[in-house]
């Protein structure tokens, strides 16, 4: 089987944008693809290699069986489509049956490649028709018996036979040809393109296979016979290869001849395509091949440069040497006006010459880097010369004579800009982040910072808000993770640049005071820049804040701006760096001492289990149950934040279990003591963990940080706080706290305090007094403290005691050692289980005659078993009852039942029935709450 | 001294001439510098209309005789604007004043406008002539008329913004004329209009929020009912929020008003959150005597700190005249809480903290018993109150929470058996009886 067949087919069908243009570029395309080898250089071949004809003959006896299959295919598709569009599903499955035996045949001719879009459409459809949503139950009920059956067993069969072509009818849905005229379109190129092949061959036929001296030469003919139309000037530098005239206006004529042919085709849409296409081809041509013209002037520089430009994105196109072209077009720019556009074109080159690699080579990245700065100098110079989006482009050959006036240019500074940035973090992403290269990789963010900051001097001086906070923001996001030493360094150097002077948003006042920076980047973006970036701003500003210990100013600012409540609507990337300013949050709060705080503002992350996924630090563990698709987790590694910028998990983990165990060893004791307080744990991860480590048969010394935690926490519980604190400070983690000595010490009068609060819970039942100066001693803690933390147990009614001020000590009140009684707390449990009993009767006898409850909203009370069950009971009933309709409403009025129940026959209405119900039930459980 | 002033922080979000008084009072105390405070008097007044008294102020600033004639330039003009404006008002002044008008008024304020303009030939220009006039006597110190003619123009205006800035304006004129009692009912309606109009930012809101509550600052502590009042608005969500965001000090009034009111007493808890949650920004000694007593226990500072707590309230121009209302009821708070978390507390040692003479100190502790019913004692051979903590024994808990079951219990059933007569009489439904059964031995079980 021709290879030569399957590329023409496969770039028919996959690129149904391209519609009939198809056959050339994927040709051309395949020059540079590896794997395109074997077929690629398809005029190559047919001058050189001597197999051309059998090449043909083969395309001559397999002609026939494709084409029928295809049209077979095509046509049946369509009136697939047709019948499902009328809702026939009999004749759709009977079609489709067909469908699937001649497209099996299809497939094995076209061996691999493709199928055609129609077939993709149709399969598309349907599986958009049978599956979830496609058809809601109702529409489905519609149908006849002998319809809905047959939509049935499609509905099954299209599951299986689907499979196979899983993959293009993604494509074909990320990239959707819906309308009915696209269908015939596709018709027709497909006709089309039929011919083409055996056009090609004639074409090739009609090059005599002697023209070998070279592709280039071949190409460059090609080439100038096209542009020939558009520039007489560049016909000197042509002329060697004009020599070969007769081929190549061979050549011509029948290209032109096809374009001609394939002109008058009915539809307009087609013809179009073909005029696109011709244009296309052109390009494609010259693009490739014409780096081997040396001779380029600053004259010609404009037409040079906008034939590159032309080229760009266009299959064919060779990047490596479009850059070496424009590297020379560069040399011979004349002015800064040409300077600039060929900088534009270069960097844009530079980036696409790495396009489909994971990222950018380092040294491709300097290169671009240094293009864009170089461009970015040539504006500093230039003050005249701005560049926007929406300018006008200047292709005339003004620009030679170019004197210095003002003008504008046609491009993009800050996608440049940004890009540079994003495959700056591309390639971190990529190195493994323990090795050197990640380090030296490192050191170029430093020039990349540099770049940036110059860009906002040229926005800020051209005075383009949008692209201003854009790079704003870039900048931001290099300053705000890092401590302001870190970040003096940058500073520093930014300062000497030339930009910085004039900058109103970082005024030179501010300069190597980074706190002061930030705030003035953060200020700018608050005032002028739109939502989302205005949000990311926030958030960068509280976690930067949070990194320098400024824990209430952070919090304010988190609190003040409302980001809590719309954080989730967010996108992914800002709802990251959400998670991440408040886990820094959570650090700084744990640094000052704020256990509770820092407990609240990581409790949701860790104990959510994903903080991985949470902080884009790593794809966590992959469960079973949830299968990831490739593209979800491909998308989940793009947005992986770069290593050096991780907040460190371990660390986060050991604040929180460290805070965790404070707040819950003493709540614990508490718990113990107190019959009546409730057991649930306040820090669930905390507890489990703990159990799991008293299950534990064997304890060797802690090893890990949680290991340390756990020993420690263990500790705490049995009152020994000396033991407990050296668990604690053992960890080594803390060193990575700025100033981790205070922590510590920090920490260990926080255990003291705990652990007197512990103790005094545990044996509060066993002692009768105690001494003020005993606890003192013991905790080594002063009196006074002692004291006051004595008095706030007992003012908050946490402990059943008082203190003796003539005496000092603490008397507890006789009610303890009634509570440390068996029978008596039992006698109070089962006072308390009685009441509850009453209570969820009356309940229940409520929910009886009041039904109508939404399911769910009842069952928030409930703790007891027989609650619950009764709960489930009366749901299902009352969805019965909704169900059948009619009597509904019944149950909706407690006391006057019988006046509700006309009124719920009267009113078929469903919705006021609900309100009617929803409003009986709240006065139901006000009159509950005020029997009690 | 200075330390504790808060009228620099205050002084933005008053009007200059709320300010003034402010200034007064600080001039009397001599905290400043005299010469200062007589320079941001003269400042002050400068842009008012009061030009006669500047002009003294001046004499006295500058310890001259002769004014600069710049003064008598803007006396002329200042004049000239009222006569002006006078005119200009006259007739709309005539029209609203007669009788007959005031009672053809309405709640719609287009067809008040409507009526104006068809039966008395008043143009809306005219209404707003009455706002500019209103504003001219405010600034000349005529707060009376001010007050009237920004009440008719609140009335007839159509526009909100204007409204409110009248509302605003007659607020002032009332507060600077001393009429609490229609300052208080102002106070109240200008509270409505803020929180329910809606503002283009929040933190327009915000602002207004901040001025209310300074310029009610005036209105509480001078009318009798003011110290329930300023407890009620103050602690209003928004208000709360609105303090913590904006304007801190404002806590000082609050926490005074909750100490000095006992009967609010039930918010002191809020109160220590939230100068808990603000402990960052803003402490001073009154704060700091609720925060040593309810958040760190700490008796020893919290006596310190009501002693500071007297120096700085002398020198406050708000609360200068409840200093010693202030105490008494500091004093008070100090010995409850002190009282619910000691068994024997030695009198000496509370008489000291609560900076007492010995003598007085016990007399008035018996007081203190006998008025607030505590289960104390007091030996005087020893020198100690004894109290007696009551606790709740367990067989009284069980006895109390299972006194109520019986009860319950009948009611239930009584109900099931009501409900089920009168389902079997209807006999429509069939599954009703079956659940009622059920709950029948459940109801006696439960018994």
């Amino acid at each position: 089987m021709s290879r030569f067949f399957q590329n023409v087919d496969d770039s028919e069908s996959s690129d149904s944008d391209f519609s009939s243009s198809g056959s050339e570029f994927s040709e051309d395309e395949l020059q540079q693809k590896p794997t395109g080898g074997a077929g690629s250089n398809r005029f190559a071949r047919a001058g050189l290699d001597s197999d051309s004809d059998s090449e043909d003959d083969v395309k001559r006896v397999m002609k026939n069986p494709k084409e029928k299959q295809t049209e077979e295919v095509v046509k049946l598709s369509q009136e697939i489509l047709k019948a499902v569009r009328a809702d026939e599903w009999g004749e759709a499955t009977a079609n489709f049956n067909k469908l699937e035996a001649s497209a099996e045949k299809l497939k094995n001719i076209l061996k691999g490649s493709s199928l055609p879009t129609v077939f993709i459409r149709c399969l598309v459809k349907l599986e958009d028709c049978t599956g979830k949503g496609g058809m809601s139950r109702e529409q489905l009920g519609k149908l006849n018996a002998i319809n809905a059956r047959a939509f049935n067993k499609m509905k099954q069969r299209l599951r299986k036979s689907i499979k196979p072509y899983a993959s293009d009818m993604k494509a074909y849905r990320e990239n959707p040809v819906d309308s009915a005229e696209e269908d015939e379109k596709d018709v027709a190129s497909e006709s089309e393109d039929q011919e083409v092949p055996s056009r090609e061959t004639r074409a090739e036929r009609a090059v005599p296979a002697a023209d070998s001296d070279s592709d280039d030469s071949y190409w460059g003919a090609d080439d100038s016979d096209e542009s020939e139309s558009d520039s007489d000037d560049q016909q000197a530098g042509f002329s060697r290869w004009l020599k070969k005239t007769p081929t190549k206006t061979e050549t011509k004529k029948t290209k032109k001849d096809r374009s001609q042919r394939s002109t008058p085709a009915p539809q307009p849409a087609a013809a179009a395509a073909a005029a696109a296409d011709d244009d296309g081809f052109t390009t494609v041509g010259r693009g490739g091949r014409k780096v081997e013209k040396p001779i380029v002037s600053a004259e010609s520089l404009n037409k040079n440069l906008l034939e590159i430009i032309m080229a760009r994105g266009r299959k064919g196109t060779d990047r490596k040497e479009t850059v070496a072209r424009l590297e020379s077009l560069l040399d011979v720019a004349g002015n800064a006006l040409q300077q600039c556009k060929v900088l534009m074109a270069l960097a844009s080159a530079q980036f696409d010459a790495s396009a489909d690699l994971s990222h950018m080579p380092t040294e491709k990245w300097n290169a671009a880097q240094s293009t864009i700065h170089r461009l970015l100098e040539v504006l500093e110079h230039n003050h005249q010369i701005s560049i926007y989006e929406t300018a006008d482009t200047h292709d005339d050959d003004s620009d030679v004579k170019y004197g210095g006036e003002p003008i504008t240019l046609r491009g993009s500074v800050i996608s440049l800009v940004e890009r540079l940035d994003d495959e700056f973090t591309r390639s971190l992403q990529n190195i493994d982040p323990h090795t050197p290269d990640y380090i030296d990789r490192m050191r170029d963010s430093l020039p990349l910072y540099l770049t940036i900051a110059r860009a906002q001097g040229y926005f800020e001086r051209a005075e383009q808000e949008d692209s201003l906070c854009r790079i704003v923001s870039r900048r931001l996001a290099h300053l705000y993770y890092r401590t302001d030493q870190v970040n003096d360094k940058f500073e520093a150097t930014v300062a000497d640049l030339r930009v910085s002077a004039e900058s109103k948003i970082v005024p030179p006042a501010v300069r190597g005071n980074t706190e002061a920076t930030i705030h003035g980047l953060c200020t700018f973006l608050y005032q002028h820049a739109d939502p989302l970036l205005r949000i990311r701003a926030m958030l960068m500003h509280v976690f930067n804040h949070a990194l320098h210990k400024r824990y209430y100013i952070a919090r304010d600012l988190l609190l003040m701006s409302h980001i809590q409540e719309n954080a989730y609507q967010a996108d992914v990337s800002t709802q990251i760096l959400y998670n991440r300013a408040l886990a820094q949050l959570g650090l700084a709060a744990f640094r000052l001492g704020k256990i509770h705080e820092a407990f609240e503002h990581t409790m949701e992350l860790m104990s959510s289990g994903h903080q991985r996924e949470l902080l884009a630090q790593g794809v966590g563990q992959q469960r079973m149950q949830q299968q990831q698709t490739f593209a979800n987790e491909q998308l989940q590694r793009q947005r992986q934040l770069p290593f050096h910028i991780n907040i460190n998990l371990e660390l986060l983990e050991c604040v929180f279990l460290t805070a965790s165990m404070l707040i819950e060893i003493p709540f614990m004791a508490s718990a113990n003591a107190n019959p009546e307080a409730r057991r649930t744990a306040t820090c669930r991860v905390f507890r489990r963990m703990l159990d799991f480590n008293e299950r534990q048969v064997f304890l060797g010394p802690p090893e890990n940080t949680r290991d340390h935690i756990m020993a420690s926490a263990k500790a705490l519980a049995d009152g020994d706080w000396v033991k407990s604190r050296d668990y604690i400070q053992a960890i080594k983690i803390w060193s990575l706290l700025p100033d981790s000595q205070e922590i510590k010490d920090m920490l260990a009068s926080k255990i003291q305090v705990e652990a007197l609060r512990t103790y005094l819970f545990t044996y509060s039942t066993q002692f009768e007094a105690v001494g003020l100066d005993d606890l003192s001693a013991m905790f080594e803690l002063p009196r006074n403290k002692v004291y006051s933390l004595l008095a706030r147990m007992v003012y908050q009614d946490e402990l059943q005691a008082s203190l003796d001020e003539v005496s000092g000590v603490l008397v507890f009140s006789p009610a303890n050692f009634e509570a440390s009684s068996r029978l008596q707390q039992t006698a109070l449990m089962l006072s308390n289980k009685a009441n509850q009993f009453a209570d969820i009767n009356e309940r229940v006898f409520e929910l009886k005659i009041n039904g109508g409850y939404a399911p769910g909203d009842r069952q928030q009370g409930s703790t007891d078993q027989s609650g619950r069950a009764q709960g489930n009971d009366r749901d299902s009933r009352s969805n019965f009852q909704r169900s059948a309709g009619g009597g509904g409403g019944s149950n909706a009025n407690g006391r006057d039942g019988q006046r509700s129940r006309s009124d719920g026959n009267v009113n078929a209405n469903g919705s006021n029935r609900n309100s009617n119900s929803g409003r009986n039930n709240r006065r139901g459980n006000n009159r509950r709450n005020a029997r009690r | 001294m200075a330390d504790y002033d808060l009228t620099l922080r205050m002084i933005p979000s008053m009007d200059r001439q709320l300010a003034f008084p402010l200034l007064e009072f600080l001039s009397s105390r001599k905290i400043y510098n005299p010469k200062d405070v007589l320079k941001a008097q003269v400042d002050l007044l400068s842009n008012t209309g009061m030009v006669d008294y500047t002009g003294e102020l001046y004499k006295l600033l500058h310890e001259v005789d002769e004014l600069p004639a710049e003064f008598e330039e803007k006396r002329k003009k200042v004049i000239n604007d009222l006569l002006e404006s006078e005119q200009k008002t006259k007739h709309i002044r005539e029209v609203i004043e007669n009788p007959e008008v005031a009672g053809s008024l309405r709640q719609d304020k287009l067809q008040n406008m409507k009526l104006l303009r068809d039966n008395y030939q008043c143009t809306p220009e005219m209404v707003l002539e009455l706002y500019n006039f209103g504003q001219l006597q405010y600034s000349s110190g005529n707060y009376g008329a001010s007050a009237d003619i920004l009440l008719h123009f609140s009335i007839l205006s159509t526009d909100p913004e204007l409204t409110l800035s009248a509302m605003w304006g007659k607020l002032a004129s009332e507060i600077l004329f001393g009429n609490w009692e229609i300052a208080y009912s102002d106070l109240l309606k200008l509270r409505e209009t803020i929180d329910k109009t809606h503002f283009k930012t929040p933190t327009e809101q915000l602002q207004q929020r901040v001025w209310l509550l300074h310029w009610s600052l005036f209105v509480f502590f001078n009318h009798p009912k003011g110290r329930d009042g300023i407890v009620e608005t103050f602690m209003m969500q928004h208000y709360v929020s609105t303090i913590q965001n904006a304007c801190p000090w404002m806590l000082r009034y609050l926490a005074a008003a909750i100490v000095t009111n006992r009967k609010k007493r039930s918010m002191m808890q809020d109160l220590v959150k939230v100068i808990e949650q603000v402990a960052y920004m803003y402490r001073d000694p009154v704060t700091e005597f609720i925060e040593a007593l309810y958040v760190d226990f700490d008796f020893d500072r919290a006596a310190k700190k009501l002693e500071e707590c007297e120096t700085a309230l002398e020198n406050d121009f708000f609360l200068t005249h409840a200093v010693d209302d202030f105490v008494e009821n500091a004093r008070f708070f100090f010995a409850e809480v002190y009282c619910r978390i000691h068994k024997r507390i030695d009198m000496t040692s509370l008489t000291k903290r609560l900076n007492m003479k010995q003598e007085d100190g016990k007399k008035w502790i018996v007081k203190l018993i006998r008025e607030s019913r505590m289960d104390a004692k007091v030996d005087f051979k020893e020198n100690t109150v004894i109290m007696n903590p009551t606790y709740n024994p367990v067989y009284q808990q069980v006895i109390e929470r299972t006194r109520a079951l019986v009860f319950r219990s009948q009611v239930l059933n009584g109900a099931i058996d009501k409900r089920g007569n009168s389902a079997n009489k209807k006999g429509e439904s069939k599954s009703k009886p079956r659940p009622a059964r059920r709950h029948n031995d459940n109801a006696i079980a439960a018994q």
